[in-house]
């Protein structure tokens, strides 16, 4: 049946009585897909007889165009699967060992978790709520609560062990230098050159739908891929830059050396709103102040500034230590930026645009109105003005300067800018060709074709750059290339998500719902890989980590490997329990070593869907609700704009639930945490909800939605520009007094596109002010506190106040290089601020020794678009495709290894070797192998599934981490492959096999077992 | 790994080969009979010839996946396997006429023993015709209606020699029989030989050519490297064993030894028909093996 | 009237949304498939060149609806048919499993269905042409790849494509049995 009365759905109560009515007639509703945790693109889901037919892209859909991937439309197979977990569970046999299953109710299986979890909180030999992790897994909209338990309960060994290899780095490294997740680019817009570095969007969706991926490189008048092979659509792109993995760092600077050569940089933008303009002094002292990052949430984690940048501090007695010096070269002299303010000396309020002259709008570039997605929003592009005429202002980017100190020392001072150059110019494009193994003119001309002129585009710079064991500072300097020629947050540029800025009070989808960071800096400074050997929080090695979890959207996370090491070793301090909900052992770090560490945890509670190897090692697994069983608020994680529903369109199979919900108003209650505060005046929206402390699912939902205000738009000033500012139905605000309402207008409706709202419509934030908000936005003593929608300080939210070329946060936070030299090219001095370019740890070049034994180069991960992931290895029509997992390896490589296509192989790592089948692939380099990851076998007995005959993480050294966020190298380490012969399999078996059954893997597309798993009608049963 | 082939149809191949031993020996008894020292042999080989019919055409019945519904929808008349039907409906109707007025008269009249032996042949050749497609260009060449001829005339002409060993005592004659029998398996080796060349002259492309990208386990099928596999690759057993030794070479040393004494090598003549029965089985499967369609989906 | 897919080779990223939106519309059974992906290459771009000069495209596959089909002319029940809008179809009530029709196609995009006994492939979706709907694999594809019209018509979307594409047009090797569907290469060598 669907629908019960009362349930919280997209449909009227009477549309669902139609649903029952058993007439054969097809419903379709609209809601959002989640058969991946990426787009979640708009889709139609046709009903019939109350069971989900087919599933289908929403045309109309602004962010997707219509995309449905192949995932999303086999959904019900995974909706109906009968391998499907249905009932809370308990284990009867030791972990490690076939858990024996039982079945037991709700509340025991509440009962007994809470127990568990409190048993090991309680034990004095351990750290309180520290001493249980969060394993939480990527994208999934409907589990973020088991994000937002750890400011409930108070443990800072929080959140998403996949955002410390997924966004994360570019999340926080954007935050530092600019604001978060600038890599996101708004694709719908259509910008002149498509840029993917390290991303696949046709096949990934990552976080461009494929399809609009496609338009987009279709529309474009330059396009450019940067990766070690082929690509899908990078194929067809002009400039293919095929490099040696983990190279993207050396690459990135020598394109912004050759645009600093050629001078095909944007000086403007250079000069108003980066630090390049600051001076250094080399001589100097390091010396700052307190920051934090305190535009994005309550309690922020401060960071220490020290900067050799001048500060009025260093010149003057009593001066400043947030006023930055720039030489004008109008006058000769030092003048200060104040960071706070965004004001320049002499400026005594913000100069805003003039929106008559300097304001168009403009329509995403190729969709004509008579496109079903045409967004007709008029999206508001401003002109750079310029410095005001009335400051008399040009700061110097080059040049030597003598400045006086307030000690009385005269001390040089340069521009950043010039040592910006200095650093990268050591980068030319032959010196990069060498590295990168690429071809130096095919880096002159890319360079020059990505710069012909300001604001060709975004960089679409995503996972594998996250990768190679220099995450932050890749991400970093690619973002700094798009910097200098004037694609951030432009129109097609890098323009990052606004949802922490504009849907601040529909938090809903990442904090459910909405939670105070009760963290204090010394409670989130405990987290594993920032607490210090001794137990002092931010002592660790990666003191970055608690700032970066709370600028990170659902990235939040601490370090995987220190948590398996204290899970080993009980030091600093003990972790004893975990919480999982979505996650895994095999997706970060070492998947052996997290293997052994979960299975000795005193206590694991998990929600899944499928038995899966993790879960396997739970004391209890509750059973979770697919995405077409359930309902929340989806806005688009990327830059188009999106807003909408995803909707529940059939009840839940069995006793599965929403385990958010679950989570919020079962555990949290059994364990005695409030999720509310019982006085709820002083929080923002929380008033009309009464005062029970978990809430409902009906109040989570309607929280989620009722709080949505219209917008203050600066007095109404930008409306003379044309600036739209309508929004929802009939041009009404988008408001909605119920979640019902709200479903029921998005039925009608649709997706809304969120540019038609202010600030979303805005491009160039920066210029207005909605970059930074005011201070007191979550000071409850302040008069702003309740208000949305007023713009802050001009500018970009970092300690300069500018997109920092130069990165004081990352200057004052050396990075933790645990005495390996990786290095390369540093001509100046040893300087953090700047960008860094690291030798992969494994490589032919950092250790010659074993790449004499381990003669190939290994990347992994390149998307399959039938599964996510570890996810739908037992969907047959996903299977069937592609029923083993495989490699791409160059046909000579091969050759020289007697290796054949479709050959079993042994891939090996100096810490372990797994078997994958053979894909010859003339489109990669010989040297270079290319492995699928996320691989286990469903089909094989518990609690292993498999799984360590052929994932591939099997072979990843865990310490061999990103020296800022500690992410783990997942590509560019070094391999040998050779193929699988009966000898060198232990059991006699070259076609992997569970070792103590013999059962044989799925190998073909019509093996029974696959039949086995289609789903059935309830008259087909009964037919068996 | 095995690249894919197309799919091994046993039915089809048995049905092929019984159509040969029975058009080749129907043809042979027709002809030679013509002679009075071969009269004798007509009827036993008139019951040869009309077994292995039956044995082919319940073969071929077999492969078809629902039988039942063939008989009485003759939708198309043009295609091959209609046609096929349709001569061997006319060559056993043929061999009942034959047989009645063998048993009738003693023997039969001239033209019937042409057009006996005028339909078996247009009953071979109407058969490998119905294989000569242009999606196969394995099999879209001359030299398949020209091998199964011969591996009908090579069957023919050993059943016939058999058939005299064991029913007359004429030694000459016998003789006789077992030299047209060597000279068609020498033919047959012949167009083996030919065929050989063919399959070595198809043209591929190496690891260039289309794959698929879901089975990239299996190796795309490339017609070029059948001429490799039966020569020295892992179809070498099946063609050198098989074709060439069970079928050709073997078979010409009974036949060599039993021209001497033909009547006291009874034994050695059988073993030839049946070496070359099971050649012909080898050739077939062979013959799929190569059997690749212009793109392999 | 001759209905037929023209597909932009170069806008294909191999991303199987047709292929299983096709299994979800159409229901053949497991390990079989009514279109495919094929990917050819990568090849040497010139004679004799070497990783990174190399090419390669995808290639959507199915049946080709032939003018003079090959898999009508051996099927001895007329099973196999082409109809009025240029379509090859199976008439499952005929058909008798003999699969001569599977050997006789040059692509070998027709299969048994081990199920019901009979041979099935790509029917041009006609349950959804026939209400005026597209096929379901070219309403599923993300490149924007597929194309579905009416070749006969000049003023249809495909006559134009084709007509604009002038010899980036290409067919599948033609061995006398006339495929209609189109595929349209920009930028590489077509190699087959
Ligand atoms: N070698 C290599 N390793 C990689 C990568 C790579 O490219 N190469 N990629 C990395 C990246 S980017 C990421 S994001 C990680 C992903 O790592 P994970 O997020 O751990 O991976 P998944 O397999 O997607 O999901 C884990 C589990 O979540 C369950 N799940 C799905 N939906 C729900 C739900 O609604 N509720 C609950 N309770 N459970 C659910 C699934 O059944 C699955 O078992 O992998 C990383 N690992
Ligand atoms: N179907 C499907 N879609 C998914 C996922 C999935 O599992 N399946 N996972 C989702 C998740 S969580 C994520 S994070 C995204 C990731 O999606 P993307 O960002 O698109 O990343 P990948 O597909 O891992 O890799 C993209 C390309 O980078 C290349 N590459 C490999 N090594 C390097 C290198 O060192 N440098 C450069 N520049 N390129 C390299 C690979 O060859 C590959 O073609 O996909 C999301 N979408
Ligand atoms: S990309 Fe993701 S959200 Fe979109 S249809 Fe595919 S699985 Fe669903
Ligand atoms: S492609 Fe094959 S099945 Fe389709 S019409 Fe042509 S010959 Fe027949
Ligand atoms: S299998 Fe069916 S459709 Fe094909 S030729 Fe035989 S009867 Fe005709
Ligand atoms: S036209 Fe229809 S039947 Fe043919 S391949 Fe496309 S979806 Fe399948
Ligand atoms: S849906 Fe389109 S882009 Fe995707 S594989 Fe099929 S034809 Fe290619
Ligand atoms: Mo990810």
């Amino acid at each position: 049946a669907v629908l019960a009365p009362g349930s919280l759905t997209g449909l009227e109560q009477a549309s669902a009585e139609e649903l029952n009515a058993d007439n054969g007639e097809v419903k379709r509703i609209r809601s959002h897909c989640r058969a991946c945790g990426k787009m979640e693109c708009p889709i139609w889901v046709s009903v019939k007889n109350g069971r989900v037919i087919k599933i289908e892209g929403d045309e109309s859909a602004i962010s997707s165009h219509g995309n449905c991937c192949c995932k999303g439309r086999g959904a019900m197979q995974a909706l109906y699967h009968p391998d499907r977990i249905k009932y809370p569970m308990k284990r009867t046999n030791p972990k490690g060992e076939d858990p024996g299953w039982v079945r037991i109710s709700w509340d025991e299986a509440i009962q007994q978790a809470a127990d568990g979890l409190r048993k090991i909180v309680e034990d004095p030999k351990n750290n309180g709520w520290h001493s249980i992790k969060i394993l939480h897994g990527t994208g999934r909209t409907t589990t973020y609560a088991t994000e937002s338990l750890p400011a409930v309960v108070g443990t800072s060994n929080q959140g998403s062990t996949a955002g410390q290899v997924c966004k994360g780095p570019r999340i926080a490294s954007g935050a530092m230098i600019a604001y978060a997740s600038p890599h996101w680019v708004a694709s719908n817009d259509g910008a002149k050159c498509f840029f993917q570095w390290g991303t696949n969007q046709e096949v990934s969706n990552y976080d461009t739908a494929g399809k609009v991926a496609a338009e987009m490189k279709s529309n474009s008048e330059v396009s450019i891929c940067v990766g070690p092979r082929l690509q899908n659509l990078g194929k067809e792109c002009d400039y293919q830059l095929h490099l040696r993995p983990g190279t993207d760092d050396a690459l990135a600077q020598a394109l912004i050396n050759v645009i600093i050569q050629n001078k095909t940089y944007d000086e403007l933008f250079i000069k108003r709103w980066t630090n390049g303009p600051m001076l250094v002094v080399d001589d100097l002292e390091p010396s700052g102040f307190a920051w934090t990052n305190k535009y994005e949430m309550p309690g922020a984690y401060p960071l220490n500034i020290r900067t050799r940048l001048l500060k009025e501090s260093d010149m003057v007695e009593g001066g400043s230590p947030q006023k930055f010096a720039v030489w004008n070269a109008r006058q000769g002299k030092v003048t200060f930026f104040d960071a706070p303010s965004g004001l320049w000396e002499g400026e005594t309020g913000p100069t805003y645009p003039d929106p008559e002259k300097d304001c168009e709008v403009l329509h995403p570039s190729y969709l004509t109105p008579e496109d079903d997605n045409y967004d007709d929003t008029a999206a508001l592009n401003t002109i750079d003005p310029g410095f005001p005429e009335a400051l008399n202002l040009d700061p110097a980017l080059e040049g030597e300067f003598e400045v006086t100190l307030k000690d009385g020392r005269t001390v040089r001072a340069v521009p950043v800018w010039q040592r910006f150059a200095q650093r990268v110019a050591y980068w030319t494009p032959e010196r990069a060709a060498e590295h990168c193994w690429l071809d130096a003119d095919l880096i002159r001309e890319t360079a020059l074709a990505y710069s012909k002129e300001p604001g060709m585009g975004g960089i679409m710079y995503n996972l594998p750059i996250e990768h190679t064991g220099n995450a932050t500072e890749t991400c970093r300097t690619i973002l700094c290339l798009s910097g200098v020629t004037n694609n951030i947050d432009t129109f097609g540029g890098n323009r990052g998500s606004d949802l922490l800025y504009f849907l601040y009070n529909t938090y809903f989808q990442y904090h459910t719902p909405f939670v105070d960071n009760k963290l204090t800096p010394d409670q989130s400074g405990q987290c594993a890989g920032a607490v210090g050997e001794d137990g002092t929080p931010g002592a660790g090695r990666f003191p970055l980590i608690p700032w970066a979890g709370q600028v990170g959207n659902a990235a939040i996370f601490h370090d995987q490997t220190t948590c398996t090491d204290q899970i080993m070793s009980g030091k600093p301090y003990p972790i004893r329990g975990m919480i999982s909900c979505t996650g895994s052992h095999f997706h970060s770090g070492n998947a052996v070593a997290n293997w052994e560490a979960f299975k000795t945890l005193d206590f694991y509670l998990g929600w899944e869907l499928w038995w899966t190897p993790t879960i396997e090692l739970a004391d209890i697994v509750l059973p979770a609700r697919h995405f077409l069983e359930n309902t929340c608020v989806r806005a688009s994680q990327n830059g188009e704009g999106g807003f909408g529903a995803m909707v529940k369109i059939v009840e839940p199979m069995a006793e599965s639930k929403w385990d958010s919900l679950s989570l919020i108003n079962e555990l949290a209650p059994a364990l005695g945490a409030p999720w509310w505060p019982a006085d709820k005046s002083q929080v923002p929206f929380l008033g009309q909800f009464g005062d029970a402390q978990w809430p409902t699912e009906e109040q989570a939902l309607d929280m989620s939605v009722i709080t949505m205000k219209p917008m203050d738009f600066m007095g109404g000033h930008v409306m003379q520009a044309g600036g739209p500012t309508e929004l929802g139905l009939d041009g009404a605000p988008l408001q909605f007094d119920s979640y019902q309402d709200f479903c029921d207008k998005f039925q009608e409706h649709g997706q809304w596109s969120l540019k038609k709202m202010s600030p979303f419509g805005y491009y160039k934030r920066y210029l207005w002010g909605w970059l930074r908000s005011v201070e007191g936005y979550f000071d409850s003593e302040s008069e702003d506190f309740m208000v949305t929608g007023k713009p802050g300080p001009l500018g970009f939210p970092t300690p300069t106040g500018k997109f920092e070329l130069w990165s004081t946060v990352l200057e004052s936070y050396p990075a933790d290089t645990q005495g390996v030299e990786r290095e390369v090219g540093l001509e100046d001095d040893y300087l953090a601020a700047l960008p860094i370019v690291r030798e992969p740890y494994e490589s032919p070049y950092q250790t010659p020794e074993v790449y004499e034994e381990y003669p190939l180069i290994m990347t992994t991960g390149h998307r399959n678009p039938l599964y996510f992931h570890s996810e739908g290895r037992q969907q047959p029509y996903m299977r069937e495709l592609y029923p083993v997992p495989h490699f791409q390896i160059h046909p000579d490589t091969a050759a020289q290894l007697g290796i054949e296509q479709g050959d079993w192989c042994w891939i090996e790592s100096r810490r372990g070797r797994v078997r994958e089948t053979a894909d010859l692939f003339a489109g990669i380099d010989p040297r270079i192998i290319e492995a699928d990851h996320g691989w286990w076998y469903p089909e094989l007995p518990a609690p292993k599934h498999g799984w360590d005959l052929s994932n591939v993480n099997v072979l990843v050294d865990q310490y061999a981490q990103d020296p800022v966020l500690g992410s783990t190298t997942l590509r560019a380490y070094l391999v040998k492959v050779y193929k699988a012969t009966p000898e060198n399999c232990p059991d006699g078996h070259v076609v992997p096999r569970d070792p103590d059954t013999g059962i044989e893997i799925i190998t073909s597309g019509d093996d029974p077992r696959l039949r086995e798993w289609m789903p059935l009608t309830e008259e087909e049963k009964e037919a068996l | 790994m095995e690249a894919v082939n197309m799919e091994l149809q046993w039915p089809l191949v048995v049905f092929t080969t019984f159509i040969c031993l029975s058009a080749g020996t129907f043809g042979f008894i027709s002809v030679a009979s013509m002679k009075k020292e071969y009269a004798r042999i007509q009827l036993p080989g008139l019951i040869t010839a009309f077994a292995a019919l039956v044995i082919g055409g319940l073969a071929s019945v077999l492969h078809l996946q629902t039988p039942a519904r063939y008989f009485g929808q003759f939708g198309n008349i043009t295609s091959g396997i209609n046609q096929e039907l349709i001569a061997l409906g006319l060559v056993a109707i043929t061999m009942v006429v034959y047989f009645v007025r063998l048993r009738r008269k003693g023997d039969v009249g001239r033209a019937v023993k042409v057009v006996s032996a005028l339909l078996s042949v247009v009953l071979v050749l109407v058969m490998s015709h119905s294989y000569m497609m242009a999606s196969m260009p394995a099999w879209n060449t001359i030299l398949l209606p020209l091998y199964y001829l011969l591996d009908a005339a090579s069957l023919g002409a050993l059943v016939m020699a058999l058939l005299m060993a064991v029913c007359t005592e004429d030694d000459t004659a016998c003789s006789k029989a077992i030299v047209v029998a060597i000279a068609a398996v020498v033919l047959l080796a012949l167009a083996v030989v030919a065929f050989a060349v063919f399959f070595c002259s198809l043209a591929g492309a190496g690891y260039t050519q289309a794959m698929h990208v879901d089975l990239l386990t299996v190796p795309p099928v490339d017609p070029a490297s059948i001429g490799e596999r039966m020569l020295s690759g892992d179809l070498a057993m099946l063609f050198w064993g098989g074709v060439v030794a069970v079928g050709l070479v073997l078979p010409l040393a009974a036949l060599v030894v039993s021209r001497k004494a033909p009547r006291a090598s009874v034994g050695a003549t059988a073993t030839a028909v049946v070496l070359v029965l099971l050649g012909g089985l080898a050739f077939r499967a062979l013959l799929y093996c190569a059997g690749a369609s212009l793109l392999v989906y | 009237m001759q209905y037929a897919i023209v597909t932009e080779c170069n806008k294909c990223v191999c991303c199987y949304a047709c292929t299983v939106a096709c299994k979800v519309e159409n229901n053949p059974p497991l390990g079989n498939h009514w279109t495919k992906i094929l990917r050819v290459g990568p090849n040497p771009i010139n004679e004799g060149d070497t990783f990174p000069d190399v090419e390669m495209y995808y290639l959507p596959m199915k049946c080709q609806h032939c003018r003079t089909p090959e898999c009508v002319s051996v099927c001895p029940t007329g099973a196999s048919q082409k109809l009025e809008d240029g379509t090859v179809q199976i008439d499952k009530e005929k058909c008798i499993g003999c699969q001569f029709c599977v050997m006789a196609c040059p692509y070998d995009v027709r299969a048994l269905n081990k199920e019901t006994k009979v041979v099935e492939k790509c029917t041009m979706c006609e349950q959804l042409i026939a209400a005026g709907g597209q096929p379901e694999c070219v309403s599923a594809c993300t490149g924007g790849a597929l194309h579905f019209g009416d070749l006969d018509d000049a003023s249809s979307e495909v006559s134009k494509l084709v007509a604009e594409a002038g010899d980036r047009a290409h067919t599948l090797p033609d061995v006398g049995n006339g495929p209609t569907n189109i595929y349209i290469l920009d930028k590489q060598k077509w190699r087959l």
